[in-house]
């Protein structure tokens, strides 16, 4: 009899165990893949050329700040921020005539101008500065906050005011310096995006 | 013989009762890996939608009117959406999801209007309910959008794989 009271009592607690609450769940899994897009565009100004025909030009040299035609414009499209960096190829430009000939690439020297739809970066080259062969960020990102904020080409845009032999720069004029032979002198300046 | 007399009326009594219990199944008959793929500043400023990507099928029965209805939850399992690479997670705020339509096989369907929208923090928060209960066979349509509202573009995010696991939850309302 103790048997059948104590089983009838179990099969009636067994039916609470069937009095669940209703509580489903499913899971889906969500990645994202996030490539990074990195691009640096020379839009125009790719090859700049400075022609000394006159005692004037070797007095008063060429600068980008007047001139459009040495101007350099350049957009960087960049999903992260960036910095630009820039240098010469050579420590002094190249001779085509003569190889003797010498022209310091630090006659040559660039100021940006911040054309971008976006606030220009914190620390960019915002003066005339003599070119170099060393590896110079002309925007730095290096600290955060700083440089290059990721955007568009129509958001990050800028020229590179070119300009040489002008008085005041470091170099001076090129009559100034009086020993410059007559020669086609070239020079690759390499523009770099690093993010 | 008294107590068994007692208890075979309540056993029967209760088995009547527990047979009239909620019952509610919750499953994915589509969509059910979400991948998206950000490979161009356009997806980065934009963002990515994947419009109708995902289908819930729900049942809901609760006969007896034991409760209030149903309510299908969604939470995140982790707090951000988590980097692979080491780098800085994304937050979850990036992320949408719509509920953006209502098929109904069975029942009726008369809760919360669609598209409906939640943006997660890592805690439950419903996406649909309703007050119907019987019988109910619904298709949910959901949609995900990355990166899609102004305060949390993915421009600047570092590139890499990002990942978080999202938990749909049935349950009744009580």
């Amino acid at each position: 009899m103790r048997k059948l009271v104590l089983g009838a009592a179990m099969l009636l607690f067994a039916q609470f165990g069937f009095g669940q609450a209703v509580n489903e769940s499913a899971i889906i899994p969500v990645s994202v893949t996030l490539n990074a897009v990195s691009r640096l565009n020379i839009e125009s100004g790719g090859n700049i050329k400075f022609v000394f025909t006159s005692i004037n030009d070797y007095n008063t040299g060429f600068s980008g700040e007047t001139d459009p035609i040495y101007r350099t414009t350049v957009s960087v499209a960049s999903s992260r921020n960036f910095s630009v960096n820039m240098y010469s190829e050579a420590a002094d430009f190249l001779p085509t005539d003569n190889a003797s000939n010498t022209l310091a690439i630090s006659n040559l020297e660039y100021q940006l101008n911040w054309t971008g739809a976006a606030a220009p970066p914190t620390t960019y080259v915002e003066v005339f500065t003599p070119m170099s062969d060393g590896v110079t960020a002309i925007i730095d990102n290096t600290v955060d906050t700083e440089g290059g904020l990721a955007g568009d080409g129509e958001a990050n845009r800028f020229d590179i005011w070119w300009r040489i032999g002008v008085a005041g720069s470091t170099e001076g004029t090129l009559l100034s310096q009086g020993d410059i032979a007559a020669d086609h002198y070239v020079a690759n300046i390499f523009i770099e995006l690093v993010n | 013989m008294r107590i068994l007399k007692l208890l075979f009326p309540l056993l029967f009594f209760a088995s009547i009762a527990f047979a009239q219990d909620p019952t509610g199944s919750l499953s994915i008959i589509g969509g059910s890996s979400v991948n998206f793929h950000v490979n161009s500043l356009t997806k980065y400023d934009e963002g990515v939608t994947l419009e109708g990507w995902s289908r819930l099928r729900i049942r809901f029965d609760d006969p007896a009117s034991l409760t209030l209805g149903w309510r299908l939850n969604l939470k995140a399992e982790t707090l951000s959406i988590i980097s692979d690479s080491g780098t800085d997670n994304l937050p979850l705020t990036s992320l949408e999801i719509r509920a953006i339509d209502v098929t109904v096989l069975d029942g009726a369907y008369n809760g919360t209007a669609v598209p409906s929208t939640v943006i997660l923090d890592g805690n439950y928060v419903e996406l649909l309910s309703d007050s119907e209960k019987n019988n109910i066979d619904l298709i949910i349509t959901i949609s995900y959008d990355l990166g899609t509202n102004g305060t949390n573009k993915l421009m600047g995010s570092a590139p890499g794989y990002y990942y978080v696991d999202l938990r749909y939850q049935l349950i009744q309302i009580n």
